[in-house]
C-alpha cells in the first residue's frame, strides 16, 4: 500500500513490491482482491437488470396458466404439480436461458464495455479474477432460481384442492430435493455459460448456440442417450432422489454412482478450463 | 547512484518485439524503453501500433517475437508488478451502471485499503475537477468528463508508471492544460513516470521530455521534442493555395524564389468551388510564407485560402522509414 510521501515510488518501494513475498502474504493479498472482485461482480450483476428480464421470463407462465384454467386450478397433488412445472418448463427451458442471461453481465458484457481491461491491469491474478466471476455466477444463478422455484412452490400450493397452502410443510422435503438438483445443474451450466461468454465479442452468439444446443439439438439426435451429456446425469440423479415423482428415460449404461461422479467432476473441469483459458487469453 | 537505483532507471522495455493479428502486422521488430521519472511521449499516426505496444507493456497481450519487460518482469504473467502501474485506456471502459465515486473507489480497492481508497477517491475527484458530480452515473457524463474519469482511475494509487493511450482525446484546451499540469505535479511530487501516446505532435511536445516515434509498427526515432520538431521542419512542406489567378502567382513564385523555397509546383482545381489551386512543395516554409505575403501585396493577387496540407509529420515518418 502507499507509503509516506517521500517513500512513494522510491526504489525501495518498487523493490518491496517486486521482490518475491512469502506465499502466505501473496495468498492473503490475492484473497483481498478476490473479495473486492466478488463484490464488484455482485454489484455488476445487480445493476445489469438482466435478472429482471429473467424473472419476467420465469414468471410469465403463472398468468398464462391462470388464464388457461380461468383462475380455477384446484390442484389435487401440489407436490406433483410442482415437479411437473419444474421438469417440464422451468428446468429444461427457463433455467438454460437463465444461465445465459445471468452470466452475460460478468462475461461478454465486461469484455464489450472494456471494464475487463481495467481489472486485469490491476494486481489481481487472472485466475483469481476468473474465480471471482465463477463464484458470483454460481451464487446468483442458484439464488435467483431458488427464489423462482420457491414462488412456484407457493403458487401450486396456493391453489391446492384441499385448501390454500395445504400440504406446504409436508412437501418441503420434495422442495429440498429439487434444491439439490438445482444446485448440481447450477454448478454444471453456469460455469459453462460463463466460460463461453468470455470468448470475446462472439461470446453472446456462442452462448445462444450453447443454449439452443442444450434445449433442442441433443433431444433430436443420438445424444439424448449419451451418458456424457450433463442433462442425462442430472435426470439419473433426479430419478434416484424423487422416485415417486419422476421417471426419466436415461441411458441404460449410466450408473447412479457414475452420474454423481460426473456432476461433481464436470464443474471442476470447466473451472480449470476457464482458468487456463483466461491465463492464456489476450485482451486485444 | 546506487546499484539498486540503476536497476529501475529503465522501468519498461521492448526488445525487438513483433506482434501480428492474423495477416496484419501491428508491431514489427520494435524496440524502445521508458525511463523512470520522465514524461515520455509516444507519437505516431493512427494504426501505427501504439495501442498494441501499450497492451504488451501492460501484459494484456503477448508478443510473438522479442521480449517485453516491466520492472524487469514479464507483465503477462506477473500480476504483482501491476501494483506499480496505472493505465488510461483509449476506449471508454466503464460499467454502465457505475457512479463516478463508486467507479474510483472500487477500482482503487484493488491497490488500497478501504480507508485509503475513500480518501484517495475524494482527492482524485478534486484533482480532475469532478467532485461536484461524483454521485452521478458516468454514462450521463460528457466525453471530456469521461476522459477525466479515465485519467483519475489511473492516478488513484499514485503509481510509479502511468501509461496513457491517447489520454487527452476529447478534452477542451483549458482542461487539457489542467491535465498537463496534473501529470507534471505527479512527476514532481510522487516521482511518477508517464508514457503518453498520441497522434498529435502539439500535445506531445507540450508535455514530454522524450518522444518515441512509431510508424507502421516500427519505432523510427527517439529524442527530445525539440529535436523531433526540428526533424519535422527539415522535411519538405506541402502548402496549398487557392487563388483566382494561379498562373500569374506561380510565375512570380518561380521567378522570385530559389529551389529550396519552391521545390515543386502543381496545378489543380478545388473539388467544391472549382477554383484554381497551387500545391507548392517547400523546404523553407517560413521563407516561403514571407515570399508569398510580399508577392500578393505587391501584385495585388487575391488569395482565397492558404493552408499546409500536413504538419510535416507524414513526411518525417516517410523519410525516416524509407531511409
Amino acid at each position: 500500500m502507499t507509503n509516506a510521501k517521500d517513500e512513494i515510488n522510491s526504489t525501495h518501494y518498487i523493490e518491496d513490491i517486486i521482490r518475491a513475498k512469502s506465499v502466505k502474504k501473496l495468498v492473503f493479498d490475492q484473497q483481498e482482491k478476490l473479495i473486492n472482485s466478488v463484490k464488484i461482480g455482485f454489484k455488476t450483476f445487480l445493476n445489469s437488470k438482466k435478472w429482471l428480464i429473467y424473472l419476467a421470463f420465469a414468471f410469465v407462465w403463472i398468468p398464462v396458466i391462470l388464464l388457461i384454467e380461468d383462475f380455477d386450478l384446484e390442484i389435487k397433488r401440489p407436490d406433483e404439480a410442482f415437479i411437473d412445472v419444474m421438469f417440464d418448463v422451468l428446468f429444461p427451458v427457463v433455467f438454460i436461458f437463465g444461465c445465459l442471461l445471468l452470466s452475460l453481465p460478468l462475461s461478454a458484457d465486461e469484455i464489450s464495455d472494456h471494464s475487463i481491461e481495467l481489472y486485469l491491469v490491476r494486481p489481481i491474478k487472472r485466475e483469481v479474477y476468473w474465480l471471482s466471476r465463477w463464484i458470483v455466477v454460481n451464487v446468483v444463478v442458484y439464488c435467483v432460481n431458488i427464489i423462482i422455484y420457491f414462488i412456484y412452490y407457493l403458487f401450486v400450493h396456493a391453489f391446492a384442492e384441499e385448501g390454500t397452502f395445504a400440504g406446504i410443510e409436508e412437501n418441503l422435503l420434495v422442495f429440498g430435493k429439487v434444491a439439490i438438483i438445482l444446485l448440481l445443474a447450477t454448478l454444471i451450466y453456469s460455469g459453462c455459460f460463463l466460460l463461453v461468454g468470455m470468448i470475446g465479442n462472439r461470446g453472446l452468439l456462442l452462448s445462444f448456440m450453447l443454449a439452443i444446443f442444450e434445449l433442442f439439438i441433443i433431444n433430436f439426435f443420438f445424444l439424448n442417450k449419451n451418458p456424457y451429456i450433463p442433462q442425462n446425469n442430472i435426470y439419473k440423479i433426479a430419478n434416484d432422489l424423487l422416485p415417486n415423482h419422476v421417471d426419466f428415460d436415461t441411458p441404460d449404461d449410466l450408473e447412479l454412482l457414475n452420474a454423481w461422479i460426473y456432476v461433481t467432476i464436470f464443474p471442476i473441469i470447466v473451472f480449470f478450463v476457464g482458468t487456463f483459458y483466461l491465463r492464456m487469453r489476450e485482451i486485444k | 547512484m546506487s546499484k539498486v537505483s540503476n536497476k529501475f532507471d529503465v522501468i519498461a522495455k521492448l526488445d525487438n518485439v513483433t506482434k501480428s493479428f492474423g495477416e496484419v502486422v501491428a508491431v514489427s521488430d520494435a524496440s524502445f524503453s521508458i525511463e523512470r521519472g520522465k514524461i515520455t511521449g509516444f507519437l505516431g499516426p493512427n494504426g501505427a501500433g501504439k495501442t498494441t505496444s501499450i497492451k504488451m507493456i501492460l501484459g494484456l497481450i503477448r508478443p510473438q517475437k522479442g521480449r517485453v519487460s516491466l520492472f524487469g518482469e514479464n507483465p503477462f504473467y506477473i500480476s504483482r508488478i501491476k501494483q506499480l502501474i496505472g493505465y488510461i485506456p483509449e476506449v471508454e471502459a466503464f460499467p454502465k451502471w457505475m457512479k463516478a465515486r463508486d467507479y474510483l473507489y472500487w477500482l482503487g480497492r484493488f491497490q488500497l485499503t478501504k480507508k485509503e481508497a475513500i480518501r484517495r477517491t475524494d482527492e482524485v475527484l478534486e484533482e480532475i475537477g469532478l467532485l461536484d458530480v461524483s454521485n452521478k452515473r458516468i454514462k450521463q457524463f460528457s466525453k471530456g468528463m469521461k476522459q477525466r474519469m479515465k485519467i483519475g482511475q489511473s492516478l488513484l494509487h499514485k503509481p510509479v508508471l502511468i501509461i496513457g493511450d491517447e489520454p487527452f482525446n476529447g478534452l477542451d484546451p483549458v482542461v487539457r492544460r489542467k491535465m498537463f499540469d496534473l501529470f507534471k505535479d505527479y512527476t514532481r511530487k510522487y516521482n511518477s513516470t508517464f508514457f503518453i501516446s498520441s497522434h498529435i505532435l502539439f500535445e506531445i511536445e507540450k508535455i514530454s521530455e522524450t518522444v518515441i516515434l512509431m510508424y507502421k509498427g516500427r519505432t523510427i526515432a527517439q529524442g527530445s521534442p525539440i529535436r523531433i520538431r526540428e526533424m519535422i521542419e527539415d522535411q519538405p512542406h506541402s502548402i496549398q493555395i487557392t487563388v483566382r489567378n494561379s498562373k500569374k502567382l506561380s510565375t512570380l513564385l518561380i521567378n522570385n524564389a530559389n529551389e529550396e523555397v519552391v521545390s515543386q509546383i502543381q496545378f489543380q482545381k478545388d473539388v467544391h468551388s472549382n477554383d484554381d489551386q497551387l500545391v507548392v512543395l517547400t523546404n523553407k516554409p517560413r521563407e516561403f510564407y514571407s515570399l508569398v505575403t510580399d508577392i500578393v501585396c505587391d501584385h495585388e493577387i487575391p488569395i482565397i485560402e492558404i493552408k499546409a496540407t500536413d504538419e510535416g509529420l507524414q513526411n518525417l515518418y516517410k523519410s525516416l522509414t524509407i531511409g
